[in-house]
């Protein structure tokens, strides 16, 4: 249990590092970069995001998917 | 008044004037019922990540707009009405409204910080470091918790 404990290191939002409010749902780089190959949404535990950054990404995510820039699914995964 | 983005797609198989009269269209539909453009922008001709309506492409543009409220209803009339319009979003604009021009660069700048960071994500990930202990996922996406052994 204690390697656990020291292996776990707080992580640190990216955008707050950055000081990004505002994340634009046409900016298919920045948000490809949390999605996975398949097109999902990586969650904030793996990515470090906090929570009102997450939340922002995943909404812009899916206004991205609803304007054809982001992938619903990709086909490319077998 | 508020910022609005509008964000729409235009059928590209017309020629390049057609384009710029839809494009033009809804400028003057935002212009001519009290709104303001404040940044305009031209993605140009991209694929898209799906087919719509049996297209792969289609020419992008997006307009930043100060107006009254009833402009979005006005908005959604005139993409409706017009076949050309193959996607269409209007949204409230929560950007900075200074920075609209600089905030790109911005992005363009953290860009790098970014990339390093889902990397490091994408590899934790893979390591199944996350969870500790249970050993690694074969599947790179499954996110679900292992479910532990089976006991029957």
């Amino acid at each position: 249990m204690a390697e656990f404990i020291e292996k776990k290191r707080r992580k640190l939002c990216r955008f707050c590092e950055n000081k990004i409010q505002y994340l634009d749902f046409k900016d298919e780089r920045l948000l490809r970069r949390f999605m996975t190959e398949r097109g999902k949404i990586v969650p904030r535990r793996i990515s470090g995001n906090c929570a009102n950054h997450q939340r922002k990404l995943t909404v812009a995510i899916k206004r991205g998917r609803h304007m054809a820039i982001m992938p619903f699914s990709s086909e490319s995964y077998r | 008044m508020k910022l609005y983005e509008t964000c729409f797609i235009v059928n590209p198989q017309s020629d390049e004037a057609t384009i710029e009269r839809h494009v033009k269209s809804v400028m003057d539909l935002i212009t001519g019922r009290g709104g303001k453009i404040v940044y305009e922008d031209r993605l140009g001709t991209r694929r898209m990540t799906y087919a719509i309506q049996g297209m792969t492409q289609g020419y992008y543009a997006s307009l930043i707009f100060e107006g009254p409220t009833t402009l979005n209803t006005e908005l959604e009339r005139h993409y409706h009405l017009e076949d050309a319009y193959i996607r269409y979003l209007t949204i409230l604009y929560e950007g900075d409204p200074e920075q609209i021009r600089t905030a790109r660069e911005a992005l363009q700048t953290s860009l790098d910080r970014a990339d390093q960071a889902a990397a490091e994500a994408r590899r934790e990930m893979r390591e199944g470091g996350f969870r500790g202990g249970r050993g690694r996922r074969n599947e790179e996406d499954d996110f679900r918790p292992s479910r532990g052994r089976r006991r029957d």
